[in-house]
């Protein structure tokens, strides 16, 4: 769990342009940032731009949070990122006073702003599990896959009207999501239901097509 | 279990073990203008088809419909003829319909006769206790990421977005078991008096690629029935598995 530093900071020299720094920095889970945003000022200009408002930073966060909330230039905060396995970014815009004719591509006639951008990828947790490749560098298993595994099918035939109930089903609960089910035929006059160790088809007796007709039931793991 | 192998993945799903028969490949292709593909007679009863959009452009979302079909006349011109079917077709989001193709797979057991066994002597080969090939990572297999069990009925049509891939992984490439993604309602009703309407209701599968989201989709298509024709409304009211993986 390591906790970086950035200190991003525009030099005192660009304060009458819309200047902006960027840093990048990949966190694995558990990490964060220690940063602060610095227009370097000089004390006169301090006083006669940024201290004129006395802004606080706006900040655009994706992904992560800052602590405090509230921050002003050259103010220290933390950065957290909240997604693992995601981008993070967060972006912070300093607004501050320039009068006319100094505000070069600021926000209005009297403002300038500098823009500061942490961002990165946040890794994803400590796999465990196996990985299978095959020779060409595929992946055949991964740590985050289901596997379908064979358990039973089940067949028979009926006519309208008629209906096949299987018990015994030693394990199988249609509530349980590492049971899957399939079935055959695909048809608005077939019905199933299942519960703890059975199911049954019916096929209703409105239906038109009055031959007899296969059905078929196939449960997986996975 | 006291003895041999297993793997556990990282939501504590069981994947392999020696008391379980996984499934490998046995069959792929790309449909293309044609809307169904033919299950050979001889594969075996328990395979799986799973689809998803040929060469789609990810910039639309894509919608997939198909269906399994087996049947056997037992009169008439064909009788005694399996037809053993995996019916697909695919559409983007800025049409209702097109029969545009899919890349499909057919899953079988690696136990089944039709399992070609593995040769290459590299990878992992699990076996059962009986000496039958319970798992192997020789040949291609659908590794599933997301599953859920669905019970269809006239409320609960199961509309909606249920996977959002997590890290690296994209919708785009993934393949959807071929579930029920067909007609699955239809009802007659009135419209005043003696005026009818019909609709019919699809469920979809839902590849939404712009976001990198999978889910099930209901499309409805509305038409006029003959007046006075008798109200009903028929649901395929079945507990169906969804499932979207990757096949390799």
């Amino acid at each position: 769990m390591t906790v970086y530093t950035q200190n991003l900071a525009v030099s005192q020299y660009g304060i009458q342009y819309a200047g902006s720094v960027t840093e990048v920095q990949d966190l694995a889970v558990g990490d964060s940032i220690t940063a602060s945003f610095d227009q370097e000022a000089t004390s006169n200009q301090q006083t006669s731009l940024l201290d004129v408002e006395d802004n606080d930073i706006v900040f655009t966060l994706v992904n992560c949070t800052i602590s405090p909330t509230n921050v002003k230039n050259r103010g220290t905060f933390t950065i957290t990122p909240t997604s693992s396995g995601a981008a993070y970014s967060c972006v912070g815009v300093l607004i501050y006073y320039s009068p006319s004719g100094q505000s070069y591509g600021g926000p209005s006639t009297d403002h300038q702003q500098t823009t500061f951008t942490i961002s990165g990828f946040y890794g994803v947790a400590p796999r465990m599990g196996l990985q299978l490749y095959n020779p060409s560098g595929d992946l055949r298993l991964d740590t985050s896959d289901r596997q379908v595994r064979a358990h039973s099918f089940y067949m028979g035939s009926f006519y309208s009207g008629g209906s096949a109930t299987v018990t015994g089903i030693t394990g199988f609960d249609p509530n349980d999501e590492t049971w899957a089910i399939d079935v055959l035929p695909i048809s608005l006059y077939i019905s199933f239901t299942a519960s703890a160790g059975q199911f049954t088809i019916t096929r209703s007796s409105a239906d038109p097509f009055t031959l007899e007709a296969f059905w078929k039931v196939i449960l997986f793991r996975v | 279990m006291t003895y041999g192998f297993q793997a556990i993945n990282e939501s504590d799903f069981l994947q392999i073990d020696d008391d379980s028969t996984s499934f490998s490949v046995i069959a792929t292709g790309t449909t293309n203008g044609t809307s169904y593909v033919t299950i050979p007679n001889n594969f075996p009863e328990d395979i799986f088809v799973v689809v998803r959009p040929a060469n789609p452009d990810p910039q639309y979302a894509w919608k997939l419909r198909g269906f399994m079909y087996d049947y056997t006349p037992d009169q008439g011109p064909n009788i005694g003829v399996r037809f053993r079917r995996a019916y697909m077709s695919c559409n983007d989001d800025r049409y209702s319909y097109q029969d545009k193709g899919c890349d499909y797979a057919i899953i079988e057991r690696v136990d089944s006769s039709g399992f070609t066994a593995p040769t290459s002597g590299y990878g992992l080969n699990v076996y059962r206790a009986n000496g039958d090939i319970g798992y192997s990572s020789e040949f291609p297999t659908y590794r599933v990421k997301s599953t859920r069990n669905y019970l269809i009925s006239a409320s609960n049509s199961g509309h909606g977005i249920w996977h959002t891939p997590i890290g690296n992984d994209q919708v785009l490439g993934m393949y959807a078991y071929l579930a029920s993604y067909s007609e699955y309602r239809n009802r007659l009703y009135s419209i005043g008096g003696s005026e009818r309407g019909f609709l019919s209701y699809y469920r979809l599968a839902h590849f939404d690629y712009p976001n990198n989201q999978f889910g099930t989709h209901i499309q409805s298509y509305y038409s006029d029935a003959s007046r006075g024709s008798t109200e009903y409304d028929r649901v395929y009211s079945v507990l169906r598995t969804e499932m979207v993986g990757y096949v390799t």
